[in-house]
């Protein structure tokens, strides 16, 4: 059985956008590729709510992303994907797959399988949905230190309080820190 | 000129209550016990005021007795804390409250107060809470220091923390500490703050 992580990039007041989908506040530094390179390393399978999905694929593949960050786009781009959609009719992305069907099955059916980590990146409601059926494994939250005021809130939707298990705090010189947690079964 | 330290118990996702008021995910209300000898002043909302009175009075009163708020008796850091507030002057900003019955505390009318109690001399300013006052002092730019004691769960929805900021706040780490029961201490200083 193999471990599910969802990754989320969030301010100090706990959100992973601004009220108008504002995302110039994350710190992205050396430290941060890093990071992102050793743990894109690990994972078997990315998986995609739709919104996050649209963002990264028309980043991931341009010649910026391959300027700026060459590691992390090649693994992006080269890593098998997922998609959950209802509304979308194709995911063009390379190596990606859309499914329309049953998320809890897909991901409950896929975490039996051996290979590599799944993670989430980004993509909340997924996220929320993933922690409700006790599918995630690990809570990653790289909180930037930054206050925005207003926002969408990281985990917005859940069904209700959702303890956690803290497994580690890591800092980094741009101010950022990485907190990770088990959640607790529902 | 004094510097203010906010110093706040969070959710992971950056609330300070549950959607209809919810405190019962802060199993101490005292886990920065190293707060107290940094400073002298302690300054609150009026809305949280009559409640804090009451906690911490409660303690005093009856220290191995079983808290109404929490249903269990106090910790030791809080009873520690509550004869340390009994010792400390305690001001608040409200508009309606009248004179609270502690006798270390004091109440102020206007936000130029608070200011007025930054110019002094002496230990840092204590801010308590809650959310309207610590948004206030951060937009007037009177926050020097953030210290976010962040409880291991998620709610998805509540009352946020910083929901009256009104732009962004660019902030430095200073440390993020573990400590036990799962809890995380984040420390920041604000632009405001004087540089070190």
């Amino acid at each position: 059985m193999r471990k599910l992580f969802a990754f989320m990039v969030t301010t100090l007041d706990g959100y992973y956008e601004g009220q108008n989908q504002e995302f110039d506040w994350p710190n992205v530094d050396d430290a941060f590729l890093d990071f992102s390179v050793n743990q894109l390393r690990e994972v078997g399978v990315l998986l995609f709510g739709r919104v996050t999905y649209e963002g990264m694929a028309a980043y991931w593949p341009s010649d910026d992303a391959r300027k700026n960050a060459p590691e992390v786009a090649d693994l992006m781009n080269s890593i098998p994907k997922l998609v959950f959609s209802t509304t979308l009719t194709e995911a063009r992305w390379q190596n990606t797959t859309l499914v329309t069907d049953d998320v809890e099955a897909t991901v409950s059916s896929l975490k039996d399988k051996p290979g590599g980590d799944l993670a989430v990146f980004g993509s909340s409601r997924l996220t929320v949905g993933l922690i409700g059926h006790g599918l995630v494994d690990e809570l990653r939250v790289m909180v930037n230190p930054v206050l925005l005021g207003v926002g969408h809130s990281l985990l917005s939707g859940l069904a209700g309080c959702v303890r956690l298990e803290l497994l580690r705090a890591t800092t980094y010189r741009s101010g950022n820190v990485l907190l990770c947690y088990h959640p607790d079964q529902p | 000129m004094k510097k203010m330290i906010a110093a706040l118990h969070v959710t992971l996702d950056g609330f300070i209550e549950g959607p209809k008021g919810e405190l019962d995910w802060v199993q101490n209300w005292n886990s920065d016990s190293e707060l107290a000898s940094e400073v002298d002043t302690c300054v609150l909302g009026g809305g949280m005021y009559p409640g804090y009175e009451q906690y911490w009075t409660s303690i005093l009163a009856d220290p191995a007795g079983v808290l109404e708020f929490t249903g269990r008796p106090p910790t030791q850091g809080e009873i520690d804390y509550a004869s340390w507030a009994d010792q400390t002057p305690h001001v608040v900003l409200s508009t309606t409250l009248t004179q609270p019955t502690w006798k270390t505390a004091r109440v102020v009318r206007g936000v130029e107060d608070v200011r007025a109690l930054k110019a002094g001399a002496g230990k840092a300013i204590f801010v308590v809470g809650g959310a309207g006052l610590v948004s206030t002092l951060i937009n007037l730019d009177l926050i020097d220091e953030l210290r976010l004691t962040v409880h291991p769960l998620v709610l998805g929805r509540g009352k946020p923390l910083f929901k009256d900021v009104t732009e962004r706040h660019q902030l430095q780490l200073i440390a993020a500490e573990p400590k036990d029961s799962d809890l995380v201490v984040l420390n920041y200083r604000t632009q405001g703050g004087p540089a070190e």
